[in-house]
């Protein structure tokens, strides 16, 4: 018999507690419950392209997923990375403008799909739902202004170290001690805006500085405060 | 770019506003300090930065009438994440955060503008991420040349309406100052502009925006 894929229930998500939809009320929660669509996406699916137009919002039940922006080179420049709990595609939907960043799986994903007309629906009637979205997009430019200052600013190599704080900071850590997601190397080169082949060179680096370890495809910091050192990061 | 959502005119209409004159290099807000409300921009230009801890400033956005400066401080109450400065002579109208809280909690419509507002802010800063991390600096000087002319306009004369210093220019190009200068003698040279004493003559557009694409590199230079 074929497996059965069991929909993720709003009211017990523990992934929903920790985002926007937190505000909602019971009945709110009912309703997103009967009007959600929810997939499984493999490592390496497209959740939504840059250019096409938005029909809704993104809650993400499980997994890991990275939005980046292809460039005239077909470069990715990775810009945000998203976990559970998070939502994704709000601002799209808000501005009422094409995605400008394509969703892509990293780490297998669960993911629920929350239409427009519900969403603005909530918006629209939930105060709380609205001052949140208005404080989370608020954040969201704080970040973007401090990564433009560091991409601007900083060497490759503290670029990279800031990068590494970040992954941590981010998914924490697992049994071993390791940054809790697989990263391809490709992927951190991406994310920092360097090349892949420079990437491999300073995490080597920094491995025979002792700084950190590589365990099979993850990476674990060994030393935080050396790395917060040469992030020169000083607040 | 000032996209406008309809906010600006609500505050405007909300009354209990205060208009301001900067004059150049006046302070709007500092970065780090509490959010003490936001401006509406009426005429002029104001640069916002942030402030290195080598003493430069990195200048992230230059803005236009039709904007409002300060909006994600005073929506998540923290200190401003950066400065404001004007660039010329700018006429802005402030409202306290107290009363554009009141004003934005009394309507969830309100809300809703606020989002899109800050909506095409990131927008814009993220399009700069992706310039930075792919662009050489002098295609990144032609981009910024090319958002100048967009957002301030030329005059009859071809002179870019938006006066910027060297150190100006290579801060929001992201280069350093000593090659910010080599790249504009480089375009002086090609024909593309002419550069002196903070003006700007824009020469020729049609180069200006084909240098401004990514150059497939010869491998072997």
């Amino acid at each position: 018999m074929k497996p059965q894929f069991e929909h993720p229930v709003c009211d017990e998500c523990r992934s929903r507690l920790g985002n926007v939809f937190c505000s909602l009320t019971a009945s709110q929660v009912n309703e997103m419950d009967s009007e959600k669509n929810c997939s499984i996406y493999k490592k390496g699916q497209i959740i939504f392209n840059e250019g096409n137009k938005p029909a809704g919002v993104y809650c993400v039940n499980k997994g890991k997923i990275k939005i980046y922006q292809t460039g005239e080179e077909g470069k990715e420049q990775i810009l945000r990375l998203v976990k559970e709990g998070d939502v994704l595609g709000y601002r799209s939907l808000i501005s009422g403008e094409a995605y400008s960043g394509t969703a892509a799986v990293m780490e297998d994903a669960t993911v629920c799909f929350i239409p427009k007309r519900t969403f603005f629906d909530f918006l629209h009637t939930n105060a709380d739902l609205s001052t949140q979205m208005m404080q989370l997009l608020s954040h969201d430019l704080k970040e973007a202004e401090s990564r433009l200052t560091g991409l601007a600013q900083k060497p490759v190599r503290e670029r990279m170290a800031e990068a590494l704080l970040m992954l941590l900071e981010f998914y924490g850590t697992d049994k071993e001690g390791a940054i809790n997601a697989v990263i391809s190397r490709e992927d951190i080169a991406n994310i920092v805006g360097t090349a892949t082949e420079t990437t491999i060179r300073i995490l080597s680096d920094f491995k025979s500085e002792k700084l950190i370890d590589l365990i099979g495809k993850k990476i674990k910091v060994n030393n935080h405060q050396g790395l917060v050192k040469t992030a020169h990061i000083y607040d | 770019m000032a996209t406008n959502t309809g906010l600006e005119e609500i505050i405007k209409n909300y009354g209990e506003l205060t208009q301001f004159i900067f004059h150049k290099n006046d302070v709007l807000f500092k970065e780090n300090d509490q959010p003490a409300g936001l401006y509406c921009l009426e005429s002029g230009s104001v640069k916002i930065f942030k402030e290195e801890h080598d003493q430069q400033e990195r200048i992230l956005h230059l803005a236009t009438a039709g904007e409002i400066l300060g909006l994600h401080s005073v929506v998540n109450n923290h200190p401003y994440t950066n400065s404001a400065a004007a660039i010329s002579e700018t006429r802005a109208s402030f409202i306290s955060a107290s009363e554009f809280m009141k004003l934005i909690n009394s309507n969830n419509t309100y809300k809703l503008l606020v989002m899109k507002s800050l909506c095409s802010r990131i927008d814009s800063m993220e399009d700069h991420i992706v310039r930075i991390s792919e662009k050489m600096s002098d295609e990144r000087f032609a981009d910024t040349l090319l958002v100048l002319v967009e957002k301030y306009g030329v005059n009859k004369t071809k002179d870019l309406n938006i006066h910027l210093s060297i150190d100006e220019l290579a801060s929001y190009t992201c280069t350093s100052k000593s090659y910010m200068k080599k790249i504009i003698t480089e375009f002086t040279h090609r024909g593309l502009i002419t550069f002196s004493g903070g003006n700007i003559k824009i020469l020729n557009l049609p180069l200006l925006k084909s240098t401004a694409v990514v150059n497939v590199r010869p491998a072997a230079l």
